[in-house]
């Protein structure tokens, strides 16, 4: 009952602590408005994301739709907002599969140590030669374009930070005193990697996860522009781009291009102020 | 120096061949008839015999004898054959990779010089008006994606002023530097603007880190001007991690780099990716990114030698 008690306090004073940070606010702010906005989608549109009019195609910003329609008349406002509950989805995914593998093969290397230690580390050296754009055009390229696909190939190609963070962690954790009475008491490898170090290594793992979302949203956003990422049929917020490519519709429909590429930025800039002051929080030294 | 410099080389060395193997086995599962992409498409007349082809390019070998051939042709410069056009792939890619070189080296130019003056601005003041509007910058530049601003950019400077052309690399037919710099300005401008915040973060953090040290404070005891403090104490010493995030943002580089190609139509090896893989042509993928990491991988050795150079600590690790 004590220890609960105790870790609400610290939540409360990390809270507190955060709260004094503005930009971080203003980034959470803008991450809980444009999230809640996506997820309700459904009540703040009627327009359905995929309803071609042919008979509205291109039309400019009026009261009727908010933010135009596109050259086959679907509602960009409501393509926005849907496209943007896949690609925060696609990037959180993401994120959270590469920190997956990453806190895995982090842990696991840092605490072994000897060869496996050196696989994985020359197998990091390997993922961290190949830029990352290719390695998923590759992946694509072999695989199909696929929400699933997309999301394991930024898996793959993005754990080495939380590798590399992990890893660290164990290297100076795995000799402390606290971690040779539990082997002292016989507890099993996996029991105190995972029960007993991990959660102490654990906590830089999560500023990287959101700024790793904040990377994936964009790294979506700039595959759907290329047409490379999900099938150019579903909305998210890289293929609603897509259609920019073409000089025409930058030069002369704006909003097809200047909306949903604000939004973007404007998630992805709450997204990284946001993670920028959580690192502020657990790691002041930096 | 030398000892050092050797056992980086062989540290090195599994990484390149292991990067090839992944590279070959790539090959292996792309969907198509290996043969295609081996030799030259003229060869391939009505009475061709396939089988005894098949049994000259040792394609009925075991896998691994398989991959040595593959490697051996690489090393002798044979990159194969494109599957869409059956050009011959180094051909291609020697005639794409100036034009890559030029942006990617212009923006890494441009990035290095205004990210290190930024940061060297932004933490002589730390937590002042110039600093926020440095931090500011810095957050926007790794927030914004690049190919958004590059139409901004285009919309903008190209459309409606038209103080630059909208994209391509030359005019045809001219050939002056003048046109060359107008063309290459705003994608080099644009690529280089997510490096220059990197550059610049980075920059201050580790400024500020260093005006921290007991050092900095001998020499300001000492009466040495705050300028000369700045520019010979401590940003000799600041500039060293810079060097390290300028390599680490070489494969970011890359990625930028293919996107920015596309949107100012830019004439390099990153379209030439995405033709690439729209048209699902194997081998050109596969090739192309076995040089790009390599290049990676030897950019990362090169900055390695100069930090050992630059900072004897390193040596003796």
């Amino acid at each position: 009952m004590k220890s609960v008690t105790t870790r609400s306090s610290i939540v409360q004073k990390q809270w507190s602590n955060l709260k004094r940070n503005r930009l971080a606010v203003f980034g959470l702010f803008i991450i809980v408005v444009l999230g809640l906005a996506t997820i309700f989608a459904d009540l703040l549109t009627s327009y359905s994301p995929n309803g071609v009019d042919l008979s509205n195609r291109v039309q400019p910003p009026s009261t009727e739709h908010f933010l135009g329609t596109d050259k086959l008349g679907r509602d960009v406002f409501s393509r926005v907002l849907y496209g943007g509950r896949l690609s925060i989805t696609i990037g959180l995914c993401g994120a959270l599969g590469a920190a997956f593998l990453g806190v895995i093969f982090g842990s696991i290397g840092g605490y072994f140590g000897g060869w496996v230690d050196r696989i994985l580390l020359r197998l990091s050296e390997v993922v961290m030669s190949f830029p990352a754009l290719v390695l998923i055009m590759i992946f694509i390229a072999i695989f199909g374009q696929d929400v699933f696909n997309l999301i394991i190939v930024f898996a793959v190609t993005g754990w080495i930070g939380e590798y590399r963070l992990v890893r660290g962690r164990f290297l100076s954790l795995k000799n402390e005193y606290f971690v040779e009475s539990c082997r002292a008491y016989g507890m099993s490898n996996l029991r105190i990697i995972f029960g007993q170090i991990l959660p102490n290594a654990i906590t830089p793992v999560i500023v990287s996860v959101t700024l790793a979302t904040a990377l994936y949203v964009i790294a979506e956003a700039g595959l759907g522009y290329l047409g490379l990422g999900v099938p150019p049929t579903t909305p998210t917020w890289g293929n609603i781009l897509n259609s920019a490519q073409s000089i025409d519709v930058v030069r002369e429909y704006w909003w097809l291009w200047l909306f949903p590429g604000s939004v973007i930025s404007l998630f992805v800039l709450g997204v990284n102020t946001f993670g920028d002051g959580l690192r502020d929080l657990i790691d002041p030294n930096q | 120096m030398l000892s050092y410099f050797i056992k980086r080389l062989l540290a090195v060395i599994p990484i390149l061949v292991l990067t090839s193997i992944i590279v070959f086995a790539g090959l292996q599962l792309a969907p198509g008839d290996p043969l295609t992409h081996l030799i030259d498409p003229m060869e391939m007349t009505a009475d061709f015999d396939r089988e005894a082809l098949e049994e000259e390019y040792g394609l009925n070998d075991p896998i691994y004898v398989q991959y040595f051939s593959w490697a051996g042709s690489l090393i002798q410069g044979e990159l194969g054959y494109s599957l869409v056009n059956g050009a011959k792939i180094s051909d291609v890619i020697f005639r794409r990779l100036p034009a890559t070189f030029e942006l990617a080296g212009a923006a890494l130019f441009i990035s290095s010089i205004l990210g290190i003056l930024l940061g060297l601005i932004s933490s002589i003041k730390p937590n002042s008006s110039i600093d926020y509007f440095g931090q500011g910058f810095g957050v926007l530049g790794v927030s914004i994606p690049d190919f958004f601003l590059g139409i901004c950019a285009i919309q903008i400077f190209a459309v409606t002023l038209g103080w630059f052309p909208v994209g391509g690399r030359l005019e045809y037919g001219t050939e002056g530097f003048l046109d060359r710099a107008d063309h290459l300005i705003m994608p080099a401008l644009i690529l280089g603007f997510s490096l220059t915040a990197a550059v610049m973060r980075f920059t201050r953090g580790s400024m500020l880190d260093i005006l921290n040290k007991d050092y900095i404070k001998t020499a300001r005891s000492k009466g040495i001007p705050e300028r000369v403090v700045y520019a010979k104490h401590a940003l000799r010493n600041a500039l060293m991690p810079v060097v390290l995030i300028l390599m680490f943002r070489l494969p970011f580089l890359v990625g930028g780099t293919i996107v920015i190609e596309r949107v100012f139509n830019w004439p390099g090896m990153g379209s030439m990716i995405i033709e690439a893989v729209t048209g699902n042509d194997y081998p050109v993928i596969m090739v192309t990114t076995l040089l790009v990491s390599y290049v990676i991988l030897l950019a990362s050795l090169l900055v390695d030698l100069i930090t050992a150079l630059l900072d004897p600590r390193v040596r003796f690790e």
